[in-house]
């Protein structure tokens, strides 16, 4: 039973992570290898102000989320000016940055050995035994709620807006709106919603590692997005419950625990490049059958 | 305070020409065919270990190692090209689809090569202390076979071809020059430079499975800073970026290095826009 | 007959073709380019391919850079401003519209959607919400005068708004995209061949359709290698060559300049 409470926590936060992934890369068509490190930013910033600044869990969310904002400005301000190639390097070079920080700014941030003693949020009166239970709830409402949040969103001027930009950038500026404007943001606003999934994350762990965000987890949550919808939000979801089952299914299937890592990524790694085959296979043939009509 | 700033000028000097040959590699086979080949980070990862395990393990010799080094990452680089980007180009793949593609790959040699060597980082043999001939060797090659590019481009007429390519693949199809050969010379060129390079350096400093994606990120700044897509711009780029970090790790430690290439990114995007702006409208 | 909407003076515009040691050779696209268009009237610009006629259009519109000239516009009731001073964005604010050669619609928006986006920009995240009244009143008027632009030109739009724009046929595209500037607030509208790719017989909607947006009180300047077209639509014809307007009158006089210009 506790397997699956932690099983379901942790698919509610990839569910969060994905869906605030798939706005940067499904619908603008930005393709990120940062977003394990705007994850990490968060639970950070999350951690850092409970436990150093000794802040209840709700503001210390509020402040992760507007951190998180700040950064995806800081991330969308140099690249929103140029082309997708330098979005994908700075969105790397990010990911390497805060792992730098986290990992070499020690005296704040725990360095190597990690950031442990943070908090969870208690409902008053509620037992030892029943915690997973609440924090099973509450990662399920703030899931909710960041799903009915895209779903509003996605269907407003601004999500409509999105689409047209990614669609057409050259009409889009000459409609009087502005391209850099948009990108910056929707990159924030998807950094933003990624917190509440790292503030979740850093409550339910109670334990930051710096190397829980690096670049393998920002491949993680992109292979996510491509596997469950570039643009649906019940595809964010399939996505999420595919990456949270697969290291468990790897696991059952018996594989050594030294070499599983590795292998996990090799085989994240072939996913990529299968579906990128099957995607381009998909949209030929598609063509095809539209031309012989 | 002489001697300090001419070793801080050699170190920069030795880590700038090694960029700007990777950044070269990169860019013969970024400009050509656009593709955000990232998978070059996990050639260069390719080419050192290959070095480490023929020179360490193997006790090869210096010359021998890092020729297989250089033509392993060759002949991958052109496998690769014909087996997934060649196909995914042809089934009317997007520029996007073609960099997830790149990303796939690249994780899947990295980690192919952790789970082989182990994730540990590998110390050059010589590892007591930095080998002066180490460092003189790697900036004594990389500035030979920069120079050697830098005229071959120039002056002959398979430069010539190249930079007619870069400027409009489709057109020097119609003129009846054949793209494919031009394509996987291009690819096993870039892939070489990726393993020498990667082979020279994993000589002097060593090298880990996550070495190639930092020297990737630089190089890519290189290219930038380089503006236009022009080779020699990109070997510029590289030298003006190894010298400014060799100060840097200097004045603040080896931590900060990638920061650094950042900050000067984004100040070069403030100061000349029209050269990276020139680079990223020809992608449109 | 002198109330300017675009007065432009002294533009140059050249493109540096290639660089041989210190030479660079510059390829003189546009050469102090003088241009006075008269509000509410349609100015059509001829001039063979590679006169510079594109480049002028994105010059205007802001989509290529150019440092040398003057380009004011003088938007009805509101102070005149240099063009150049703005970049694109802000220049379609200010009352410049566009119509891009080739596609000129959002393909993966449908016609609804691609009709909203001729409206005014909502920033601070667009009104997420919907819940703005007077945006939605807007949005109810934006649409069903579009709706009504295209049953004049033949186009069901009941019928087509759940459609992708991808989907239409390339003329059912074009009357589209000359909805969205019809509806829009825009002033000057550049049209850049409207025509291409439309088979001969549609010719006259297209016209129809350009009729429509000048009797909305917009100035349009057109772009148009089909003299067909051309002379459907009678007004003010400039003729550009070597990077400046060479001569201007009628449509029929130009034609006729053109025609023994091209030789045929």
């Amino acid at each position: 039973m506790e397997y699956f409470v932690h099983t379901a926590i942790i698919l509610n936060i990839y569910a969060i992570l994905i869906v605030s992934a798939q706005l940067v890369i499904g619908h603008a068509k930005l393709i990120s290898l940062g977003q394990g490190a705007i994850f990490g930013a968060g639970a950070y910033f999350m951690a850092l102000s409970m436990i150093r600044l000794q802040i209840p869990f709700v503001p210390a969310i509020m402040i992760a989320i507007a951190g998180n904002a700040l950064i995806g400005l800081l991330i969308a301000w140099p690249s929103a000016r140029l082309k997708g190639d330098y979005f994908v390097l700075t969105t790397l070079g990010f990911q390497f940055i805060i792992f730098q920080l986290t990992y070499n700014l020690s005296s704040v941030t725990g360095g190597s050995d990690g950031l442990g003693g943070i908090p969870s949020p208690r409902w008053p009166g509620l037992s030892d035994e029943s915690q997973p239970y609440f924090i099973l709830s509450l990662s399920v409402f703030i899931t909710a709620l960041v799903f009915m949040l895209y779903y509003r969103l996605l269907r407003s001027d601004f999500g409509r807006n999105i689409r047209a930009m990614s669609d057409n950038e050259l009409l889009y500026k000459a409609s009087g709106r502005s391209v850099i404007k948009i990108k910056s943001q929707l990159i924030s606003f998807s950094a933003a919603t990624t917190a509440l999934g790292s503030g979740l994350y850093a409550v339910y762990m109670n334990y930051l590692d710096p190397h829980a965000f690096n670049l393998d987890k920002s491949i993680l949550i992109l292979t996510g997005v491509m596997l469950g919808s570039l643009t649906r939000l019940r595809g964010a979801l399939a996505g999420a419950l595919i990456i949270t089952l697969l290291p468990e299914v790897l696991r059952f299937a018996g594989l050594p625990a030294a070499q599983g890592a590795s292998l996990r990524q090799i085989i994240f790694g072939a996913v990529l490049v299968g579906l990128m085959f099957f995607i381009s296979w998909r949209r030929k043939k598609q063509n095809q059958t539209n031309n012989n009509e | 305070m002489q001697e300090l700033l001419i070793q801080i000028l050699i170190n920069g000097l030795v880590s700038g020409s090694a960029i700007a040959l990777v950044a070269l590699g990169f860019s013969l086979v970024y400009h050509t065919t656009r593709i955000f080949h990232i998978t070059f980070a996990a050639l260069y990862a390719s080419g050192g270990y290959l070095f480490w395990y023929l020179s360490v393990g193997q006790q090869f010799d210096l010359a021998s190692s890092l020729f297989i080094a250089t033509l392993f990452p060759a002949l991958l680089s052109l496998f690769l090209w014909l087996i997934i980007y060649k196909p995914l180009t042809n089934s009317g793949a997007e520029h996007n689809e073609l960099m997830v593609a790149s990303v796939g790959i690249m994780m899947i040699i990295i980690y192919l090569i952790s789970l082989i060597m182990g994730d540990d980082p590998k110390l050059p043999s010589s590892a007591l202390g930095k080998t002066l001939p180490a460092r003189y060797l790697q900036l004594i090659v990389n500035i030979i076979v920069i120079t050697v590019f830098l005229l071959i481009t120039s002056t002959t007429r398979f430069g010539l071809r190249l930079r007619a390519f870069r400027d409009n693949p489709r057109l020097l199809g119609r003129l009846g020059i054949n793209n494919f050969y031009l394509t996987g010379i291009l690819f096993l060129l870039s892939g070489g430079i990726a393993g020498l390079s990667a082979g020279l350096s994993t000589n002097d400093l060593g090298i880990s499975p996550f070495t190639g994606v930092h020297v990737f990120i630089n190089a890519f700044i290189a290219v930038v800073a380089g503006g236009s897509g022009r080779i020699s711009g990109a070997v510029a780029g590289g030298l003006f970026l190894g010298i400014l970090q060799s100060a840097v790790v200097f004045l603040a430690g080896s931590e900060w290095i990638l920061s650094l290439s950042f900050a000067v990114l984004i100040i070069l995007m403030l100061v000349k826009p029209d050269g990276l702006t020139g680079l990223a409208r020809r992608e449109a | 007959m002198n109330n300017p909407v675009l007065h432009i003076s002294n533009l140059s515009k050249h493109f540096a073709i290639s660089r041989k040691g210190m030479n660079m050779q510059r390829a003189e696209v546009l050469s102090s380019l003088h241009l006075i268009v008269e509000r509410g009237q349609l100015n059509t610009i001829l001039g063979s391919n590679g006169a510079g006629k594109t480049t002028l259009f994105n010059i205007i519109s802001g989509f290529e850079e150019c440092r040398r000239g003057e380009i004011m516009f003088y938007p009805a009731g509101r102070k005149p401003v240099n063009l150049l001073r703005l970049d694109a964005s802000r220049r379609a604010r200010a009352g410049i519209g566009r119509l891009l050669q080739g596609t000129s619609v959002f393909g993966n928006l449908n016609v609804e959607e691609n009709i909203l986006m001729a409206q005014k920009p909502v920033y601070a995240f667009g009104n997420l919400f919907d819940k703005t009244k007077h945006i939605a009143i807007e949005k109810k008027k934006i649409i069903s005068k579009a709706a009504d632009f295209l049953a004049n030109t033949g186009m069901d739009y009941a019928q087509s708004r759940n459609r992708k724009a991808a989907s239409l046929s390339a003329a059912s595209q074009r009357l589209l995209a000359f909805a969205m500037l019809y509806v829009s607030e825009a002033e000057l509208l550049l049209l850049d061949e409207p025509c291409s790719g439309i088979h001969h017989d549609q010719l006259p909607e297209i016209a129809e359709a350009l009729r429509m947006l000048l009797s909305e009180q917009k100035t349009v300047l057109l772009i148009e290698h089909n003299l067909d077209f051309v002379s459907m639509v009678p007004g003010t014809c400039h003729y550009l060559s070597e990077g400046k307007i060479r001569e201007s009158g009628t449509t029929e006089d130009i034609i006729f300049m053109y025609k023994s210009e091209q030789g045929c």
